[in-house]
């Protein structure tokens, strides 16, 4: 028996990852990998197959040359290959363009070409991001590779290449069963998927012309790999190098006999997938993972049977099992076991929070191919066929490489432009990275905000600079304020672009689903705009304050408590927080109870006006609501959004159609951001709210609920309530440290109406808990930091009605000074002074 | 004072090699090493790897460790294994089709158990059984003793073959572990008085007896059926106001005698009241006809097979955790009774046949696990081995007894073997008429090597056992009268000094099937 091995550990860390735990990785497992790779390749029969993600690469370059300059040295022992792959590690798939996967791939060649001097001619296959592929992906992917001189070799999960409709013929996954009422004879008496011991070669397929090779993944060696503690209290599997290497052995002996019964004398494959970050860095133990793989790599070294190789090496010397691939005819399944069988676009639009993130970037493309059809419109389409010049200008917007090509027509007829183009496209792939796609919640239900928030930071500038180009071209002709379907969602949404905001109202709810925010001197001029991103997209940087130029003020996360059952057993919508919603409470019995679903039902809109340059958009609701022992009432409620360019009013208005007897009823707004601190170094976060000194002499209660204490490295959480003189304005102050050191505030304040009557107001967490009893319970939760803020004011009903206005403002990069404040309530425990 | 708890695991299985393949035959070996002395091992080694106390003491068959040391045995063990992965792997494509996930899932569940028990085999202990347990008995984790040599039922043997059986066994022990054993492991717990002067004779330093030898009373199980199916009344041994929670020297001899606890026996032997009774345990008793594997759980013990509900590994698991825990929390019980009743640091003798864990009692080597784990973390008990428990004080007279039916010699001597002791005793005495002669020639020499091995093969209990008990019964007599012919024709030749070519490859033959003390 000859068998063979790949070992492909993917090295990643995203675009806007913490300083604290990049530097972690670094000296947990990167440095340490330098350190295992420089001892293994003096062993004979060693070859490791390397992907570094663009992100990654980005930041080693940006930091660390000299582990680059290190690395470089080890290449030069011809036992280490590289993997091609995306340059910013995106679900690109999810993008509306056709010219992306080339433009990634492409960056990705000349990084790593600049970065290492292997070009794409030299990579020995191809990692596509979480090897999560339909058939168009496989399809441009194999285009691009071409376009490149690269070889076309993907690595997919086994899982790939079954279908549940063979693997269980008469279950309900019988696509026969179920949609013809029979079980399916072909799967039931041939062999209609590969069996587990021939998925340890390659595999050819082609999609539309367009050929490949795919190697299989198999997720018990990637779970075997390292497999030295335990990983939970009950799981006591350890596996040892000499276990490992028995697997792999035994695994390699049965494709071998099993191929050669087939008459195919094949040496097979088995392909070795993980993230790098396994080692060292999940153990925190560099050292015994290293003695661990430098045992697996010496007991392969030393067996005649086995070697170690390149993927590309290994299918050039022994070809591919000509064995069609079964579930080639369904499409590739995206890998199920995270996406819970959604696939990314399910994940993604699935979840209310990463589909506003797709329908941001819906309007930066359709932004930026208003720009490129008015700069094509430059281009002069000479042909002997008049009438085909219209035509080829489409095919060229249709190109995979359409952006090379406005490219080009900018360096000549606006050569200022050019390098700004570059920038915009590069800010709108970025957006596309993986990680916060799905990266570290859970695995099937999307994730944390924080990545996401930064490229959306980023995009609106990028948008803004776009706008700019297309005003000085006066091609820019969008309406401030549209009425249209933003989310895809069946139902139009208002989008107001005005001045520093941009702002997306919902009708489901009457609340705010989308606010960003832009310092003044990025919406003043093309120029600054154009600064920021030159200065850390030109190259890219690893470390950024964006923040005080750009923020996303309401991108808020999904909401366990405002979920939506569809029936007992389960199947429900998860619904986010989004900001400006409002209640309707009534005390009874001692009870406070929300009534008539004032916070989630849909609002109807009046024809929006505008006013002294500023937008009004005005939405109402009613609801008759049962009470025990009295006549139902009616409840109306009213709602006038008033936006301008650098504030957002709103006002809050009910009433009830007749005065119940001794019922208290209170109009609760929510005021809510998905603004949050951050430290990137210390993870010390600071926040809090300040109110300011007021003359007034009536007491309110405050009450702070799940107040965060940080003891170590855990958190606790914590209420208490407080009497103030009654409250005219908070200010929200949240802090941003940056990597390099540099420290400052944002702050968002809210200034209520005057004698505003304040029957309490209650602080706290915008989002408690996330798709709450679905995962586990510590990934449920969301601690303060990272969901934001909500104020609820509860103004009591006098003479059947109540109003609330209340006016936001926001200034980002300031001091963040407590002393100016009356009363400061922290939100992080110990985090001032 | 902490009680000591003594764990006892006999193991044995009788000479199978080259002995038929299935249904009987090798198969067995490889089962006991498959489902019973590898999992154990590995275990141990995992115990004592995280610095965890073992303390068992182990018995084994010299005809056992003599297999399991045949380089024969391993080659065929490995092909075993690979053979009951393939099965599996083909039950689980089967029960796929099938639409049958549950039974696919346990399919797996034996695939992937075939498959690490083989890596364990292979890789950890180097398909060396014998070295891992010089190893563990090196570090203290256990204590090694042995047995007659074909396991033999002692007490109604006659005098010349019992001292070879103990002869033998001694010296397998010492040409495998290099030391001199110190326990004798009375096959079946057969005593009588008499047989303490052969073990002391032979350097022995202690042996195990069943509880009712040492405190009198009834033994366990009063009433049961015999092996034809008719009840047998049970003898009531004299109270003698002893008791097994302490050490006893035989009385007037210079050797220990340790007494098993009824109490943990009961509470891990008994069909009725024991935990391998339990509803979520596999089944043993009904397997696949495609495949024989075992794909039940006991699901209801007074139900027929038919009704048995398919196996749940995780189920099961639950409930080993929750019989560990009681099983200790009994032993500490009992050590705090003990001491309320006098014993300062009670000793308290589980013995069990090893094989009854994994092999017998699918989930016995996880429980077995669990009980050490939670011993180890018990402040109440602690684990101790035969070598560390001080010299005995009391003096005792041991009852004529064994742990068989009936508390004496009933399961192996009854209406159904009373032929067979004729024979056995016709054996011995034949060889014994020719022992003292000297064999001038090599032929006569082997020929009278071999035949003592038959003549202790023909001595194994097992036969006896399975005869009265009326399990493979005809393999058994099978194998009785080929070990019996075969002895008749070795002595026969020497007794008229026929040897001839065909004896010499009839020689050759019988002494490649029935190969085995190679030294002798």
């Amino acid at each position: 028996m000859k068998g063979h091995i790949a070992f492909c550990p993917h090295f990643h860390q995203p675009h806007f990852q913490l300083h604290r735990t990049r530097e972690e990785a670094f000296k947990n497992s990167y440095r340490p990998w330098l350190q295992l790779l420089s001892q293994a390749v003096s062993l004979d029969s060693f070859y490791i197959n390397l992907h570094f993600s663009g992100p990654f690469l980005y930041w080693l370059r940006d930091t660390k040359p000299e582990f680059l300059d290190h690395f470089n040295t080890l290449l030069t022992s011809g036992k280490i290959g590289l993997l091609g792959g995306l340059a910013d590690e995106p679900f690109i798939q999810l993008s509306s363009r056709t010219d992306d996967v080339l433009y990634q791939m492409q960056k990705y060649d000349e990084l790593l070409t600049r970065v290492t001097g292997v070009s794409a001619a030299d990579w020995q296959g191809i990692h596509l991001v979480e090897r999560e592929c339909g058939e168009m992906l496989l399809f441009q992917a194999a285009q691009a590779a071409r376009a490149l001189q690269a070889s076309p070799i993907f690595y997919l999960d086994a899982e790939t290449f079954y279908v549940p409709h063979f693997s269980y013929p008469g279950s309900s996954h019988d696509y026969c069963l179920k949609h013809f009422g029979f079980t399916d004879p072909v799967a039931k008496t041939t062999i209609g998927h590969l069996p587990q011991s021939l998925l340890f070669f390659g595999l050819r397929d082609e999609i539309n012309g367009q050929e490949y090779l795919s190697l299989p993944v198999h997720s018990q060696f990637r779970y075997q790999l390292l497999k030295r503690q335990s990983f939970t209290g009950e799981d006591r599997i350890k596996i040892k190098p000499k276990h490992y290497y028995f697997y792999i052995k035994d695994a390699l002996e049965q494709a071998y006999n099993h191929v050669r019964k087939l008459g195919k004398p094949l040496e097979p494959l088995l392909l070795i997938f993980e993230d790098a970050e396994k080692f060292g860095q999940w153990s925190k133990d560099p050292q015994g993972d290293r003695e661990w793989l430098m045992e697996f790599f010496t007991l392969v070294d030393k067996d005649p049977d086995l070697d170690f190789v390149g993927l590309k090496d290994y299918l050039n010397t022994h070809g591919y099992l000509d064995t069609y691939p079964a579930s080639s005819s369904h499409s590739y399944p995206e890998w199920e076991n995270w996406t819970a069988r959604r696939g990314i676009r399910g994940v993604t639009f699935g979840d209310e929070r990463l589909r506003r993130v797709i329908c941001r970037l819906r309007d930066a493309e359709r932004l930026q191919d208003h720009f490129e059809k008015t700069v094509l419109q430059k281009l002069t389409i000479q042909t002997s066929l008049p009438e085909l010049a219209p035509v080829m200008q489409r095919s060229l917007l249709n190109s995979a490489e359409r952006y090379q090509i406005v490219e080009k027509v900018l360096e000549h007829h606006y050569p200022d432009w050019s390098p700004l183009y570059r920038l915009v496209n590069r800010v709108r792939h970025l957006v596309y990275q993986e990680d916060p796609k799905w990266a570290s919640r859970h695995p099937s239900y999307g994730s944390s905000p924080f990545y996401d928030m930064q490229g959306l930071a980023y995009l609106e500038i990028a948008m803004q600079v776009l706008k700019e180009m297309l005003k000085e071209m006066n091609a820019f002709d969008e309406e401030e304020t549209q009425c249209r379907d933003w989310d895809m969602d069946g139902q139009d949404e208002i989008v107001v672009e005005k001045g520093q905001q941009a702002l997306v109202l919902d009708r489901v709810g009457g609340c705010i689903v989308y606010q960003h925010v832009l310092a003044p001197q990025v919406t003043e001029s093309l120029e600054q705009a154009s600064q920021l991103l030159i200065k850390d997209f030109k190259r890219l940087r690893a470390y950024n304050h964006i923040y005080k130029n750009s923020y996303p003020l309401v991108m808020t996360e999904s909401d366990s408590d405002l979920k939506q059952q569809f029936y007992p057993e389960g199947g429900r919508r998860e619904v986010t927080r989004n900001s400006m919603r409002c209640a309707i409470w009534i005390t009874m019995m001692d009870q406070e109870v929300a009534v008539g679903n004032f916070d989630t039902c849909t609002y109807s809109i009046e024809p929006i006006q505008f006013q002294d340059g500023k937008t009004l958009i005005k939405m109402s609701t009613q609801a008759t609501v049962e009470l025990v022992g009295h006549d139902p009432v009616n409840i109306f409620l009213e709602k006038t959004f008033i936006v301008d360019e650098n504030s957002l009013q709103v006002q809050f208005h009910a009433h009830q159609d007749r005065v119940v007897e001794n019922l208290q009823i209170f109009l609760v707004p929510e005021l809510v951001t998905s603004a949050a601190p951050s430290d990137e170094r210390h993870f010390k976060p600071c926040a809090w709210v300040g109110i300011p000194p007021s003359s007034q002499e009536k007491q309110a209660v405050v009450q702070m609920h799940n107040v965060v204490a940080i003891e170590g490295d855990k958190i606790r959480y914590f209420d208490y309530e407080k009497e103030l003189a009654t409250v005219e304005r908070m200010d929200y102050l949240y802090r941003l440290d940056g990597a390099d050191g540099e420290s400052y505030y944002n702050r968002i304040s809210y200034q209520l109406g005057e004698n505003t009557p304040l029957h309490r107001l209650e602080i706290r967490p915008a989002v408690s808990n996330y798709y709450q009893d679905y995962v586990y319970e510590d990934q449920s939760r969301l601690s303060y930091h990272t969901s934001g803020l909500m104020i609820r004011p509860w103004i009591p009903f006098d003479k059947g009605q109540a109003s609330l206005q209340v006016q936001a403002t926001w200034e980002l990069n300031v001091q963040g000074d407590p002393g100016i404040y009356e009363e400061v309530l922290p939100l992080i425990d110990g985090c001032i002074g | 004072m902490n009680a000591r708890i003594m764990m006892v695991l006999h193991s044995h299985i009788p000479y199978v090699k080259r002995q038929g393949k299935w249904p009987f035959g090798e198969v067995w070996l490889f089962e006991a090493m498959a489902e019973t002395y590898i999992p154990l091992l590995i275990n141990w080694l995992k115990l004592c790897d995280e610095g965890k106390e073992t303390h068992i003491t182990m018995s084994f068959s010299p005809v056992l460790l003599e297999q399991l040391n045949s380089k024969y045995i391993k080659q065929e063990f490995v092909k075993y294994l690979k053979e009951r992965e393939a099965m599996s792997r083909a039950d689980e494509r089967y029960y796929l089709s099938q639409s049958d996930r549950e039974f696919a899932r346990i399919a797996a569940y034996y695939a992937n158990f075939y498959r690490d028990i083989r890596r364990d085999y292979e890789m950890e202990l180097d398909r060396d059984v014998i070295q891992a347990l010089r190893f563990l008995q090196n570090r203290g984790q256990l204590e090694i003793i042995t047995t007659a040599a074909t396991h033999a039922y002692l007490p109604l043997l006659d005098r010349a073959s019992l001292e070879d059986q103990v002869y033998w066994g001694k010296r397998l022990y010492e040409q495998l572990f290099s030391i001199e054993p110190q326990g004798f492991w009375l096959p079946e717990c057969g005593y009588f008085q008499g047989i303490e002067d052969v073990l002391i004779e032979n350097g022995f330093k202690y042996f195990f007896v069943d509880s009712h030898a040492i405190e009198g009373g009834k033994p366990l199980g009063a009433m049961s059926p015999g092996g034809n199916g008719e009840e047998v009344e049970i003898e009531t041994f004299a109270a003698t106001g002893l008791s097994t929670y302490r050490p006893y020297r035989v009385e007037d001899r210079d050797i220990t005698v340790f007494g098993r606890n009824s109490m943990v026996s009961q509470q891990v032997w008994s069909a009725d009241y024991g935990y391998p009774g339990d509803e979520a345990y596999r089944e043993f008793h009904k397997s696949s006809e495609r495949s024989g594997f075992k794909y039940w759980r006991v699901t209801n013990r007074s139900q027929s097979l038919d009704k048995k509900q398919p196996y749940d590994p995780d189920r099961a698991q639950l409930k080993v955790k929750q019989h560990a825990a009681h099983f200790v929390q009994n032993l500490e019980n009992t050590g705090k009774r003990a001491v309320e009743m006098g014993f300062n640091s009670p000793l308290i003798i589980g013995c069990y046949d090893t094989e009854l864990f994994g092999h017998w009692w699918w989930e016995g080597i996880n429980w077995l696990n669990e009980v050490l784990n939670c011993i180890n973390n018990s402040p109440e008990i602690d684990l101790v081995l035969p070598s560390q428990i001080s010299p005995a004080t009391h003096e005792a007279r041991v009852f004529e007894s064994s742990w068989g039916m009936g508390g004496k010699h009933y399961v192996w001597e009854n209406a159904e073997t009373a032929w067979m002791w004729d024979i056995i005793r016709k054996a011995g005495e034949e060889y014994q008429s020719l022992k003292g002669l000297e064999q001038e020639t090599l032929m006569g020499q082997r020929a009278m090597s071999q035949a003592i091995k038959e003549l202790m093969l023909i001595q194994s209990s097992d036969w006896l056992f399975m005869v009265s008990n009326n399990l493979t019964r005809d393999y058994a007599m099978k194998r009785f009268f080929e070990h019996y012919t075969k002895l008749l024709r070795l002595t026969h030749t020497v007794r008229y000094q026929q040897f001839d070519d065909t004896f010499r490859d009839w020689l050759r033959r019988i002494q490649y099937e029935d190969d085995f003390f190679s030294y002798l």
